[in-house]
């Protein structure tokens, strides 16, 4: 214990430097007396073991004898201090008194049972105790500093912090938690809300009825209910399940084998008719009317999507094959359908029930508008035969193509042929009076007196003639799209095209007289002038060249123009250029070097050249006297030789002089700041330049004598400045944030220190 | 979608390099990682990201700028150069037509002339003293006088309402009425005028070779500088840098700024006389033209020679446009070179003949397809498409500029003023490190605080004895003390006389004691008693 504090002791006064000499003096005083006082002891011991016993003093008491005033004095032998055993030993020899020796023992052990404990050491000096408590509280509170650590780092970091910074942004609330926390302040808002109340139109109050509603059901109702509900929805769900996967198959197979399977499950018609006439006759009707749509809609040719995709695709396919022959199959079905209308049995069976005369009406539509069909058919070939591209484009399909149609014409022709007879048949044997007119309806196919087509029939040949004709042009016109593009462009063209026309013209003009020199080529005075001379003879002869041209030009011209009726008015480019033609002409009477020869003397001449320097040498020769080159030179070598670093001499007269002084290493001059080496400066390797080294004295206080202070090198600092603030050099966007200042604080508010953005168990129990 | 924008993320990433602002050193990773502090590291990091940031901001708003350039084009064999502007105003709309026209002066030849900053104005001046300023987009006569003597050169002031006119003797500055608002009396027989809009400065150019710049907002005369090489009749500035470049008659270009006594650069250009001197408006470029019949095109940044070209007759006046197109006067000519600094060109882009005439000055108008020359027999106006800048700044120049706004634009400018002392050849100088020696600034240092010392004993007042040393006393103690002549005695008489009367007047002072005071009535007698 002793050696504890003892140690703290020293401690603390070697971490602490007590001035107070007086207190260490105690202090060490203090420690001796504890030294001596253990030292005395074991010596004492020590003492009494080794030494023979000596004689006992008397003492001579001091005190009277009695029992309140016994001593406590010990000595080796004699042990005077009374003991508890002292007083209660003889308790214990005899018999009872359990519970009081119980209570004696107890006491004896101090408190506890069994164990001795020693009494509280001295408590520590309250100056180190509070430091090991400011230890204690040091560690502890390093602790929850540590904490805010990633939040200060944050904040530093951050290009701006706005204050008050948890200030929460003023959320507008919704429609709907304005409803619900409606109260009804005003006048008029507490009359709505009354009507509303009392036509029972409130939701609230709906609510409350339907609960009402519920409440009346008995439990078990309610119960059933919701199970039934349950039960649907599960039904629903497993369906819609199935419905999906099934949905997802792709099985071709499969496909088919649902279809019959649906076919299969379907009543008969005959069936349907025993059962229920009714819908029989209704189900025989729409089928009557999908399959006419079906006609009309030209399903079963080849034109839906998914047929164009088979027949590009699916040609080696052969489930898609057997599709395609399939679809060709139903076509000719159809065809055939029409084709033996009157002897279907099954229809007439059943159209039978009609009055003749509808059947009459029904028969004629239908035919009506198979006639149109068949026309708009035509038509949308005629425009499919262009638009083909790709594989169709190709010879062989065409030519396969070309047999198909023929042989589908054929058909269609045949077709076209009965009905028409049909119709003819009965308008003969209906009314006679319109045979003559309808005689001029007939027309004959492709010269053939054979065949022949009536009425409606008449357009659709016509048609057909146009489609002949392209047709011709096609195989028998190449350049039928170059005719078509002049005609047309002629058409544009014939107002605008003027400057155009003559610019072609020109293009020709020039590309004849291509071989005039070259204006930005150099060439001698004199050669300009001869070559130029040449050039205007060219020209004349060009002249006379363009004209055949021109006159060439308008001879194709005019055939055009009989050709394809195109108006073009020539003479007006030929006014033009004929125009320029002579102009030019002219001004070569006028003077040889003019205008044409212009252009080659007007522009410069490059000095590489060196064919065409007679004027540059004279121009040399010119200024040959005025040497300033040399006199450049010169100048820049006096500046040069200016400019060099210059030395102080520090010779006094006659002391360098002295020979002993020779010997030494005299310092007898010393550079003078500023000046620069001839190799140094900026003009070292550019002869004809002198750049001024001198420093400009007025300027130096825009300069920074220092790196400012966070920067280490210069780099760093003149980096800083190089992006400039002003709006005149940023966007508005970057100037303001450049210019934003790091903390903003907003006026009139209180700044809250920050929250907390950890759990604060500790702070708070604390 | 997103390839659309990927699209226009790479457009603007290739217009980002020009908007990066050049400096010295790298400042990579690598350098990033030799900074221990980091803080400082934290710092530079922010700097660069907002500088790289403020370069994609600057390049994507690029798109804000609608209008393109167009250039002339032809087909097939036809040249740019053989199209007339004859056949130009055929073609072009109504209201370019007016570009072309002929100011037919024969009396007061040869101009010159000068179009202000927003191409909206125009001033010419005919030799024989004739100036007429003018609002030549909405044909409105400003002002029209007649000096009766040589007009050298022309020049607007910082806007439309004033302009110097370099005469025979002196510089006048005109307001807009024609009005003679001052007479520039230090400005001597000047030939060339140059005005530099942000600093406010004049400068002048003349026979005597002396190079003067006079502040037009606060009226001082800034810097006289001589160039010592004689009369210069060809000067331009470069308007990045605000430098001047004067032509001298032999063959150098001198680069002058008013702080240096000495040119800041001396090129030799030409074995004779320089006759123009032009600098395009990024200051990368000088073309330049001498009496040796050469045309040369410099980089001023290295000061190279880009190209040489040969002319037939010199070049009388050379121009540079907004978007680089080069115009050269010579004789009766005027010749547009396009792309002529990048590469060597074959052939000429546009040519116009002002046939009689000799052409004196070519300028482009900014903002504008036109191209503006004086000659001996008036001015002209003609079509040069594609040398104005199509998107024009309306805060910097604006030629819709209504009055109010122009008041607003003089006030913002002048406020905006670039000191003087701020004209060096790079102009990014300013906040920079000193890049002097030590020992040179040490010594700078020491010198201007001897100067401090020796300008503080001035200022101190003397204490100047009054009455100590009269002239009287002066001569007298000057005078050897054992010579005694007549004057000496006389003087000492004098002095002598002076003493007596001021002997006397102080007993005057004490005998007036005994005069009664304003306020003595008032006083307690008995206790003055």
């Amino acid at each position: 214990m002793d050696e504890e504090v003892k140690a703290l002791l020293e401690e603390d006064n070697d971490v602490q430097e007590v001035n107070d000499e007086t207190k260490s003096d105690n202090l060490a005083s203090f420690i001796g007396s504890l030294d001596k006082k253990r030292k005395r002891t074991v010596y004492e011991d020590i003492n009494s073991l080794d030494k023979p016993k000596k004689q006992l003093k008397e003492h001579a008491e001091v005190f009277e004898e009695s029992e309140y005033n016994l001593t406590t004095r010990e000595s080796p032998n004699v042990k005077k201090k009374v003991d508890l055993q002292d007083l209660i030993g003889s308790i214990q020899e005899e018999t009872g008194f359990s519970k009081l020796k119980q209570k004696l023992v107890s006491l004896e052990s101090g408190g506890n049972k069994g164990t001795y404990q020693e009494p509280l050491p001295a408590p520590l000096p309250t100056r180190i105790q509070d430091k090991l408590n400011r230890q204690a509280a040091y560690e502890e509170t390093k602790k929850d500093i540590t904490k805010w650590e990633p939040i200060v780092k944050q904040n530093r970091e951050a290009d701006h912090l706005k204050f008050p910074m948890n200030d929460q942004p003023s959320h507008n609330p919704t429609n709907n938690v304005l409803a619900a926390t409606f109260q009804p302040s005003t006048e008029l808002e507490k009359k709505v809300d009354s009507i509303l109340v009392e036509s029972g139109v409130k939701e609230k109050s709906l609510q409350q009825y339907e609960e009402l509603q519920m409440s009346k059901l008995s439990v078990e109702e309610v119960e059933n209910r919701v199970k039934e509900l349950r039960k649907m929805r599960e039904l629903v769900f497993r369906e819609e399940i199935k419905a999906r996967r099934i949905a997802k198959i792709k099985s071709k197979a499969y496909r088919k084998i649902r279809k019959k399977e649906k076919e299969k499950n379907k009543l008969d018609l005959k069936q349907l008719a025993e059962l229920d006439p009714k819908l029989a006759r209704e189900e025989q009707l729409i089928l009557e009317a999908t399959r006419a749509q079906e006609r009309m809609t030209l399903r079963h040719k080849n034109t839906s999507k998914w047929a164009k995709q088979a027949l590009k695709h699916g040609r080696h396919d052969p489930e898609s094959r057997q599709a395609i022959v399939e679809q060709l199959q139903r076509h000719e079905e159809l065809k055939r359908k029409i084709h033996d209308l009157e002897t279907d049995e099954e229809l007439s069976d059943f159209t039978s029930e009609n009055s003749d005369d509808e059947k009459d009406d029904d028969i004629n539509a239908i035919k009506e508008k198979a006639f149109d069909e068949l026309a708009q058919l035509d038509q949308k070939e005629a425009a499919q035969e262009e638009e083909m591209k790709g594989l169709f484009g190709m010879k062989f399909m065409h030519d396969a193509m070309e047999r198909d149609k023929n042989r589908t014409r054929g058909i269609i022709d045949d077709f076209v042929e009965d009905l028409e007879n049909e119709k003819f048949n009965e308008e003969n044997t209906k009314k006679d009076e319109n045979k003559e007119a309808k005689k001029s309806t007939i027309v004959h196919v492709g010269n053939n007196i054979g065949r022949m087509i009536f009425g409606a029939g008449s357009k659709k040949s016509v048609s057909e003639h146009e489609i002949n004709i392209k047709k011709l042009s096609k195989s028998t016109f190449e350049p039928k799209s170059s005719l078509e593009d002049i005609s047309e462009k002629s058409k544009i063209d014939s107002t605008s095209s003027i400057p155009a026309e003559s610019m072609k013209i020109n293009y020709s003009l020039e590309t004849n007289s291509e071989e005039e020199v070259n204006p930005w080529l150099q060439i001698d005075s004199s050669k300009i002038i001869s070559s130029s001379k040449k050039n205007n003879k060219g020209i004349v002869k060009e002249n006379n060249k363009s004209d055949k041209i021109v006159s060439k030009l308008k001879k194709q011209k005019d055939k055009d123009k009989s050709q394809d009726g195109i108006e073009i008015d020539v003479s007006k480019v030929l006014t033009i250029s004929s125009a320029q033609i002579t102009g030019a002409t002219n001004s070569d009477e006028k003077s040889e070097n003019d205008s044409e020869t212009f252009d080659v003397e007007t522009n410069f001449v490059h000095v590489k050249n060196p064919t065409a320097f007679s004027q540059r040498e004279l121009v040399a020769r010119a200024f040959a006297n005025d040497n300033v080159v040399e006199e450049f030179e010169k100048e820049k070598q006096a500046i040069i030789e200016e400019d060099e670093p210059k030395e102080q001499d520090l010779t006094l007269p006659g002391w360098a002089r002295v020979k002993k002084h020779k010997k030494k290493k005299l310092i007898l001059a010393k550079p003078l700041p500023g000046g620069i080496e001839a190799s140094k400066r900026k003009d070292a390797k550019l002869d004809h330049v002198i750049i001024n080294e001198k420093r400009v004295k007025k300027a130096k206080k825009y300069l920074a004598t220092n790196i400012p202070h966070p920067f280490e090198t210069r780099e760093q600092y003149e980096r800083s400045l190089r992006t400039p603030l002003g709006t005149e050099w940023n966007t508005q966007e970057v100037f303001h944030k450049m210019i934003t200042p790091r903390i903003i604080t907003k006026m009139g508010t209180v700044i809250d220190p920050l929250n907390v953005p950890f759990q604060t168990n500790d702070l708070d129990d604390k | 979608m997103t390839k659309e924008l990927d699209i226009i993320d790479k457009t603007v990433a290739k217009k980002i390099p020009k908007y990066v602002r050049p400096t010295e050193g790298k400042l990579g990773s690598k350098q990033f990682k030799k900074i221990k502090d980091k803080k400082l590291k934290g710092k530079l990091e922010r700097i660069e990201k907002v500088s790289k940031e403020a370069a994609n901001k600057a390049a994507r708003s690029e798109l804000l700028l609608t209008e393109e350039p167009g250039y002339l084009e032809v087909e097939g064999i036809e040249k740019t150069f053989n199209i007339t502007q004859k056949q130009l105003k055929d073609n072009v709309d109504e209201d370019s037509t007016k570009k072309i026209f002929d100011l037919k002066l024969t009396n007061f030849g040869p101009y010159s002339l000068d179009y202000t900053r927003n191409g909206r104005h125009m001033v010419i001046g005919g030799q024989k003293g004739h100036i007429s300023s003018f609002d030549w987009v909405g044909n409105k006569l400003n002002c029209e006088i007649y000096v009766k003597e040589t007009v050298r050169d022309v020049k607007w002031l910082h806007n439309e309402l004033f302009f110097a006119v370099a005469q025979k003797k002196y510089v006048f500055i005109y307001d807009h009425n024609g009005l003679e608002v001052h007479r520039l009396k230090k400005h001597i027989e000047v030939n060339k005028l140059e005005f530099l809009p942000y600093h406010f400065l004049l400068a002048s150019v003349g026979n005597s070779g002396w190079l003067k710049y006079q502040d037009t907002s606060t009226g001082q005369l800034v810097a006289e500088l001589r160039t010592k090489l004689g009369c210069c009749n060809a000067m331009a500035q470069n308007p990045w840098n605000a430098i001047m470049h004067l032509g001298h008659s032999n063959g150098t270009v001198t680069l002058w700024s008013p702080n240096m006594s000495t040119p800041l650069v001396k090129m030799l250009t030409h074995k004779g006389p320089v006759k123009a001197v032009a600098v395009d408006h990024t200051g990368k470029y000088m073309a330049t033209s001498g009496l040796d019949g050469q045309l040369k095109l410099w980089d001023i940044r290295t000061y190279k020679p880009l190209q040489q070209y040969y002319t037939r007759s010199p070049a009388s006046s050379l121009t540079i446009s907004q978007l680089g197109l080069l115009g050269v006067g010579w004789g009766p000519h005027v010749t547009i070179w396009k792309d002529a600094f990048l590469k060597k060109q074959q052939s000429p882009y546009m040519n116009h003949l002002q046939a009689g005439t000799q052409v004196r000055d070519i300028q482009f108008c900014p903002f504008d397809d036109a191209l503006g020359l004086g000659h001996s027999d008036g001015v002209s106006s003609i079509i040069i498409p594609g040398s104005g800048e199509p998107n024009l700044d309306s805060l910097e120049a604006n030629p819709y500029q209504s009055k109010k706004q122009r008041q607003e634009a003089e006030v913002h400018s002048l406020l905006d003023k670039v000191q003087p002392e701020m004209i060096v050849l790079d102009p990014t100088f300013i906040g920079k490190v000193d890049r002097a020696s030590k020992d040179l600034l040490k010594k700078e240092l020491k010198e201007e605080q001897e100067a401090q010392l020796a300008g503080k004993g001035k200022l101190v007042p003397k204490n100047k004895m009054r009455g100590k040393s009269s002239s009287l006393k002066r001569y007298l103690r000057k005078k050897q003390k054992n010579v005694i002549d007549e004057q000496k005695l006389m003087i000492q008489q004098r002095l002598e006389q002076e003493r007596e009367a001021r002997k006397k007047r102080t007993v005057d002072d004490n005998e007036d004691k005994d005069r009664p005071k304003a306020l003595e009535r008032f006083s307690n007698k008995k206790r003055k008693s």
